[in-house]
């Protein structure tokens, strides 16, 4: 058990504290679903089945916060870029943001929140 | 190894008292400071809910004096919301008044030290009275005015100093 995770792609990396909490942890079987005008249900595979995470970093420093931000922006490239992610139990994903804006909560002067969604490669335990 | 207890490094009993520098008299009785730590508990999804560290996110500085002298200035010291009418304080104004606009700097010293002997001071550097004025009038000869203040922060100065000092001598 590591009291941190890394996001890393390439020679850049972040680590953070882990996770204050997983507030999702999404199994997606990757379908539409609608209904004919005569009330049937049909339903589309639209491709492979999604595992997505949402979690819950809580207190990060200003300095978390820019490494953050910064990993976002220039690293991943918002949602387009997959990189590497290090959970906290040592177990490794590749993941990509599932959100075009990082928005950090400010709780006091250099204490931070901020929710990430993430696709990841398996679901997270 | 044992440390010896040294009751003259003890702050306890009566003090002066100081606002903006000017003597508002003694007190009977201790003077009672305390300092908060307000923390943020941190913990991590994968530890449960066992705190892992605490954030320091602010600190409430407060120290309650019982001022011996049943003076006006200091009925209005301890009622910073009242006004000054001659001879009494008015109370009852308007909603809206900001307490920082009356804050004083606040400076307890021990009469255990000499006037110069500012080793035990206790600083707020701007402090306002938050506490209700006890007033008793059950024993004339000893009529108390009680007053709570809390240090608000003083973005004046710098950081680590914004809102409190603590003088104590160094274990010798």
């Amino acid at each position: 058990m590591n009291a941190v995770v890394t996001l890393s792609k390439g020679g850049s990396s972040v680590s953070l504290p882990a996770p204050a909490r997983i507030a999702g942890a999404a199994a997606s079987a990757g379908q539409a679903m609608g209904r004919t005008a005569g009330g049937e249900v049909y339903a589309y595979d639209l491709g492979t089945p999604r595992r997505e995470a949402e979690l819950e970093f809580r207190s990060l420093t200003s300095a978390e916060k820019e490494a953050l931000a910064g990993f976002f922006e220039d690293d991943a490239s918002g949602m387009q870029e997959t990189w590497t992610y290090t959970h906290a139990d040592g177990t490794v994903y590749t993941a990509r943001f599932v959100q075009d804006s990082l928005t950090f909560v400010q709780f006091a002067h250099n204490v931070w929140d901020v929710t990430v969604r993430l696709e990841l490669s398996a679901l997270i335990d | 190894m044992a440390i010896g207890w040294n009751l003259s490094r003890v702050v306890c009993g009566p003090a002066e008292v100081f606002a903006d520098g000017v003597p508002v008299g003694r007190t009977e009785g201790p003077v009672r400071a305390k300092f908060s730590p307000v923390l943020r508990e941190d913990t991590r999804a994968c530890a449960g809910a066992s705190p892992v560290d605490y954030v320091v996110v602010g600190v409430r500085a407060e120290i309650a004096v019982p001022l011996a002298e049943y003076v006006l200035e200091n009925v209005l010291l301890a009622a910073p919301h009242a006004a000054y009418g001659g001879y009494y304080a008015a109370v009852g104004a308007l909603p809206g008044m900001r307490l920082s606009e009356g804050a004083v700097e606040l400076r307890v010293h021990p009469l255990s030290r000499e006037e110069a002997d500012a080793s035990e001071d206790v600083t707020l550097h701007r402090a306002v009275c938050v506490g209700a004025p006890e007033l008793e009038y059950s024993r004339e000869a000893d009529r108390l005015v009680e007053a709570r203040f809390v240090g608000l922060v003083d973005f004046g100065r710098t950081d680590g100093d914004f809102i409190a000092r603590i003088a104590a001598p160094r274990r010798a």
